[in-house]
């Protein structure tokens, strides 16, 4: 269990670094919160959104089909950690 | 829903005369576009005058020392011959062929693209809404032989659009783009951007797009530039993609040469290295730069002055630094 949760705090936390420095450049402030709405919020662009999905295809080796990217799954930090774990034990 | 706006009925009377020439012989068809176009300008400069008093004011609140009537108004009219020329051209694509577009057309400084395509990363290519602009660049180039693609807002009607738009206008206008490769700009993550320019192609994205989007989205999605001396916010997507696959970044107008209108196509433009907002905005005023001087030289071709309602308003009068 402890291990589960640490793999979806490190999956959060390579993700959040990407979207601050990469995508934000910087821009963004302080840590983002794994909560804080990405595509409502402003946070990520349709090119933003390219970008991080080929990002946690490159980085975690898994495919994001492209019925799976809706709103739902990449609203949050932690909707989208929890998308990767899920391709991840597939 | 409304059934029918003026402005539907505007574009029905480009579709219907461009209609008009293409049951022309070939060998006339050309000739008649530039007569055309200045009837159908004036007309529509004289019906439209709320569109007119638009652009005028958006030319003397933007270029400032145009403030006599007598200065402004032969631009406004030239503004309205080029708007219509460029849609008559539009709508006549399908029925030119190589040889025809040859006639009021020509590629200037194409080595640049030539070179910029030998190292096989892709090419973004980035214009603006200026001369023959858009589709006439794509359908040129794309007979001439590149691998090109647009991303374009391509025949989505906006909300509220008309009953008339939505089923008659839109359909007619954009059924010849089933030649072109369009990319369409509908607000959802689109891979094919990135694949195409993996596989070496052309992009043609048009970088000064001011529509309400452009406005909200925050930093360093769009960032205030410097342009004819306002500061305006832009798209930085074409910039960003160049970062990410690296790409280079090409800049092409479309301008008067002594046989009608030349694809030029400028150099490579030097991208910041700086992972940074400030780097990337560097990348954007280079860009927002020869726009100016652009639109600085050639006022009545930047059609901007009309597709914006209050475009003065989004052209503010501070520091784009901020």
């Amino acid at each position: 269990m402890a291990s589960g949760r640490t793999d979806a705090t490190a999956i959060e936390d390579a993700i959040g670094r990407f979207i601050a420095d990469d995508l934000l450049l910087g821009s963004g402030g302080a840590k983002l919160d794994p909560q804080e709405p990405l595509i409502s919020g402003g946070l990520v662009d349709s090119l933003a959104l390219v970008q991080l999905i080929v990002f946690l295809e490159e980085a975690f080796q898994i495919t994001v089909r492209d019925g799976e990217v809706v709103p739902e799954n990449f609203q949050t930090i932690r909707r989208i950690a929890a998308l990767v774990a899920e391709r991840r034990s597939q | 829903m409304t059934v029918v706006t003026r402005d539907d009925l505007l574009l029905l009377g480009f579709l219907a005369a461009a209609s008009g020439v293409r049951a022309l012989p070939r060998s006339v068809r050309v000739e008649c576009i530039d007569s055309l176009a200045a009837m159908l300008g004036t007309i529509w400069y004289r019906a439209d005058r709320r569109r007119a008093q638009e652009v005028r004011s958006n030319m003397q609140e933007v270029l400032g020392d145009w403030s006599s009537p007598s200065q402004v108004e032969p631009v406004v009219r030239a503004y309205f011959k080029n708007c219509a020329r460029s849609m008559l051209v539009n709508a006549l694509l399908p029925a030119l062929s190589l040889h025809d577009m040859g006639r009021f057309l020509r590629l200037e400084s194409g080595e640049h693209l030539e070179t910029a395509l030998a190292q096989k990363r892709g090419v973004i290519l980035v214009g603006a809404h200026f001369g023959l602009h858009g589709y006439t660049v794509l359908m040129f180039l794309q007979t001439l032989g590149y691998h090109l693609a647009i991303v374009s807002v391509e025949g989505i009607a906006p909300d509220g659009a008309s009953l008339v738009r939505r089923k008659v206008v839109n359909p007619v206008r954009y059924a010849f783009h089933s030649y072109m490769n369009v990319i369409a700009r509908t607000g959802a993550p689109r891979r094919e951007l990135v694949e195409w320019l993996r596989q070496g192609h052309i992009l043609m994205i048009m970088g000064d797009v001011l529509d309400a989007n452009a406005l909200t989205r925050p930093s360093p999605y769009v960032l205030p530039v410097t342009l004819l001396g306002r500061c305006v916010p832009l798209n930085t997507g074409p910039f960003r993609l160049a970062r990410w696959l690296n790409a280079p970044v090409l800049p092409f107008f479309v301008v008067p040469c002594p046989t009608g209108f030349a694809v030029r196509i400028e150099r490579p433009l030097p991208l910041s290295g700086e992972t940074s907002v400030s780097g990337l905005r560097a990348d954007l005023t280079a860009f927002a730069d020869l726009l100016g001087s652009h639109v600085a030289r050639y006022p009545a071709l930047w059609a901007n002055w009309g597709l914006y309602s209050g475009l003065r308003h989004v052209m503010h009068a501070s520091d784009s630094s901020n």
